[in-house]
């Protein structure tokens, strides 16, 4: 029998400060012993505490919106063949990111096999809305928001106070 | 007076010029985080990274520091006295929205141009700013149920 997994999927810097404290809060819940958690991370910064993590390489370019249309053939075919390994090993109930651009498709694919998606839009947005948070509004199961001003823009968020 | 400067994880070479152009003729006591960045600087000390920042940003007086909300945060909780500097060396700009929000609410003083580099050090030196009392994430319980239920 497969095991029960949630997958954290979270980019470098500000993203990743934001999901380590995340994990630090569910680490003090109980329901934290039933599931396996997996990281999918950018440029292999994990969070090594996680019991499993897997790296990808970032679709965008900080600096260059050049390098950013090469890179985005290889990435696909990366994320396939990451997804397709662990639907297969593990009981995936449900995806958490808090960005940027890789918790699309990822939340995508687990969306189609009907998993719960969990979106927490960046504490550093206040009135901006990020290109990744436009799209993940309309796919995410629950979508946060760390900032209340942002409710305008997301009329559906909850408001969830900052990690 | 002992200044810090931290670019966080993305390189902010203009940044890291101007205090080491605009600077260099201050009597202040400047380091320099400055991440995978270019341009090193000839007149200050400087690293790219650290695992002890916390001990830099207080043991420094002042702290410039790039807007990312990571940085921001940490800082206005040990309670220090900083100046925000978008990077918009970055392609996306959106930076300029915590420095704005933290700016427009005094809880901190957001650097309009390196041009003001030195005046505004010395504005923020004697300055006053408001206490940012950061709500902390409460829905970690709530989410988890959700995953179960």
């Amino acid at each position: 029998m497969k095991q029960k997994a949630i997958i954290l999927v979270y980019g470098e810097g500000g993203h990743r400060a934001q999901m380590k404290r995340l994990y630090d809060l569910i680490k003090l819940e109980n329901e934290h012993k039933k599931y396996k958690f997996i990281g999918i991370c950018e440029n292999s910064k994990s969070i090594n505490s996680l019991d499993k993590n897997f790296s990808i390489d970032p679709l965008r370019d900080k600096h260059s919106n050049f390098i950013t249309l090469v890179n985005i053939p290889k990435g696909i075919f990366n994320y396939f063949r990451l997804f397709y390994k662990l639907s297969k090993d593990y009981d995936v109930r449900s995806v958490i990111s808090t960005g940027p651009g890789i918790a699309i498709p990822i939340s995508l694919y687990f969306k189609m096999l009907g998993k719960k998606i969990i979106f927490i839009e960046t504490w550093s947005r206040f009135i901006t809305v990020s290109m990744t948070a436009k799209v993940m509004y309309k796919i995410a199961t629950k979508f946060y928001i760390q900032n209340k001003s942002l409710k305008k823009h997301y009329p559906d968020a909850i408001y969830g106070g900052l990690l | 007076m002992k200044i810090f400067v931290t670019v966080g994880t993305t390189k902010f070479d203009s940044l890291v010029a101007a205090i080491d152009e605009k600077l260099k003729n201050s009597n202040y006591d400047i380091v320099l985080q400055i991440s995978d960045g270019k341009y090193l600087p000839k007149n200050f000390e400087y690293f790219d990274y650290t695992n002890s920042i916390q001990k830099y940003f207080e043991e420094s007086d002042i702290v410039i520091t790039h807007a990312g909300a990571g940085s921001i945060y940490e800082l206005l909780e040990l309670g220090k006295k900083i100046i925000i500097v978008p990077n918009l060396d970055r392609i996306d700009k959106h930076q300029t929205d915590i420095a704005n929000y933290m700016d427009s609410n005094l809880y901190a003083k957001t650097l309009s141009s390196f041009d003001e580099l030195l005046e505004t050090i010395e504005y923020v030196r004697t300055q006053d700013f408001k206490k940012f009392k950061k709500e902390s994430f409460f829905m970690t319980k709530e989410i988890l149920d959700f995953i179960e239920s």
